[in-house]
């Protein structure tokens, strides 16, 4: 589920009602810790009412402090709620319809965030396809079926020529055009998985932490809080491309199930617990006052932003090992060369079958 | 010695279809591709903005996007050049049945005659019967031209 950057803002208003709620029910001991924190800086109702016989600052007063302390927290949170999937969704289904059309055959299934296999194409989704005046199932594999029938009519240097050097050359290439758009198809999956994660992620860390601060207002001990699932941004492209199916086979032909994972389980000691089916990576909000624990929300936010660029990096590597192992010409339907040849210097050399299979045609 | 007209006439009604359906059908198709593909760039800007981006911000690109686009543009440019080959065959196959066509009078009129079938709305169409595609246990029929290669992406 993707949260919206207006539901994420909501969220970051609530963490400073809690923040303001935990703070006022324990005024004495949450007064201290931010004192400590904010001896040096600007009166704050804290600071300036503390003493012997002073009154406590209100409700009101700690709020307003709040929101200057902890103002920028909903537009933090807010920011993972922009960029959502609808943005890619252009992309994602040009590049399934290009494999579809490529290989109508072609299944391909992906793990979800929960592990569990979803097919890429939503049911009953409607991919695009050329419109070339026939049946939309006529696929460029039947093409090269009805050529090469076609050439029993043809007989003759020009048409093996034709037939070994263009026409059986056909299905190879769209196969690894087809390869390399399941890639591309991929690639999209992934950069969003990235983003749903960390979407997730914050949204996991803001409901920790107004449970934590809760806890605290509340006279509740408030032990550590985990955040629900983990941090899922670690490993997001591994778990994308940790696929089965139609397109485990694709990625086998590329090379890619070696490539992914030696691009993903690199010896840097901060990606060495993310495995190819993905680990998640802990974090917890805790602190003895409200301060704290709000530092700790922004801690464990920090992990989420700087892992956002490590998996796009590892996503990137990905892609530029399958662009160094592909070569133009493997996914190019080649020149006919060897038939224009022929064909613009002499009919002798199309010779085609006749009666003695010697025949050969020749103007009258 | 020659071949007999009717004969021929078939033959090249072959070798025409080979290029004015299967070929041309191929050159399109791959022209569609290339064009399809090409398209995604137009959403670039939305599917690799750096993330996350506060509202109002100018947005760069992620860290993927260099490399998942430059493969992008290589697969434009192989669908792009596939098309243009299958168009140069489309070409070179119509100038040998042309080539053959000239040397007989009888065969060059069978195959006009074949060849200028019209469909309902009396447009051009393909011969009945000549562009069929088995599928499995299904035929498949082309039964209108398929239209011109579009433009190239490079």
């Amino acid at each position: 589920m993707w949260h919206s950057a207006e539901d994420l803002h909501d969220l970051g208003e609530q963490v400073i009602k809690a923040a303001v709620h935990a703070i006022a029910s324990h005024m004495n001991d949450q007064l201290d810790a931010i004192g400590e924190v904010k001896d040096s800086q600007e009166p704050t109702p804290d600071t300036t009412a503390r003493g012997a016989g002073d009154k406590m600052p209100s409700v009101a007063e700690i709020t307003a402090w709040a929101n200057t302390e902890f103002g920028d927290i909903p537009r933090l949170l807010g920011a993972f709620g922009n960029g959502g999937p609808e943005l890619s969704e252009p992309s994602r289904n040009a590049m399934w319809s290009v494999v579809g059309v490529l290989d109508p055959t072609f299944k391909a299934q992906i793990h979800d965030q929960d592990g569990h296999l979803s097919s890429v194409m939503p049911a009953g989704a409607k991919r695009w396809r050329p419109d070339t005046g026939g049946d939309p199932n006529i696929t460029i594999a039947d093409r090269e079926g009805a050529m090469i029938r076609r050439l029993n009519y043809w007989r003759g240097i020009a048409a093996d020529n034709f037939n070994d050097n263009f026409v059986t050359k056909i299905p190879s290439k769209a196969e690894m055009q087809k390869s390399v758009a399941v890639a591309l198809a991929v690639g999209v999956e992934a950069e969003q998985r990235i983003r749903q994660n960390a979407n997730n992620d914050v949204w996991n860390i803001g409901q920790a932490t107004i449970k934590f601060l809760d806890a605290m207002a509340g006279n509740c001990p408030a032990s550590a809080q985990p955040v629900v699932g983990g941090l899922t941004i670690f490993g997001a492209v591994a778990s994308v491309f940790a696929a089965t199916g139609g397109m485990g086979a694709v990625l086998a032909g590329l090379g890619l199930a070696s490539t992914v994972g030696s691009a993903i389980t690199s010896d840097a000691p901060h990606r060495r617990s993310v495995s190819i089916h993905g680990e998640a990576a802990h974090a917890t909000i805790s602190g003895g006052s409200a301060l704290s624990a709000i530092s700790s929300m922004r801690g464990a936010i920090h992990r989420v932003v700087s892992q956002i660029p490590e998996q796009e990096q590892d996503l990137a590597r990905v892609l530029n090992d399958i662009s160094l192992n592909v070569r133009d010409d493997e996914m190019t339907v080649p020149a006919p060369t060897d038939v224009t040849g022929p064909a613009s210097h002499t009919v002798h050399a199309l010779s085609r079958e006749g009666a003695d299979n010697n025949l050969q045609f020749s103007p009258s | 010695m020659g071949v007999p007209s009717g004969r021929l006439s078939v033959d090249l009604s072959e070798l025409r279809a080979m290029a004015r359906l299967d070929l041309a059908g191929m050159a399109y198709e791959f022209g569609a591709l290339n064009n399809k593909t090409a398209g995604t760039a137009d959403s670039d800007a939305e599917t690799f903005m750096s993330y996350p981006v506060s509202s109002g911000e100018g947005a760069g690109f992620s860290a993927s996007y260099d490399a998942w686009s430059n493969l992008r543009d290589r697969l434009v440019r192989c669908m792009g050049k596939s098309a243009e080959n299958a168009h140069a065959a489309q070409q070179a196959v119509e100038k040998i049945c042309s080539m053959y066509e000239s040397t007989d009078d009888d065969a060059a009129k069978h195959l006009e005659k074949s060849w200028s079938n019209k469909d309902v709305n009396g447009d051009p169409a393909p011969p009945p019967g000549i562009a069929h595609y088995t599928n499995g246990d299904k035929t498949l029929t082309q039964d209108r031209y398929p239209p011109a290669m579009p433009k190239i992406y490079k």
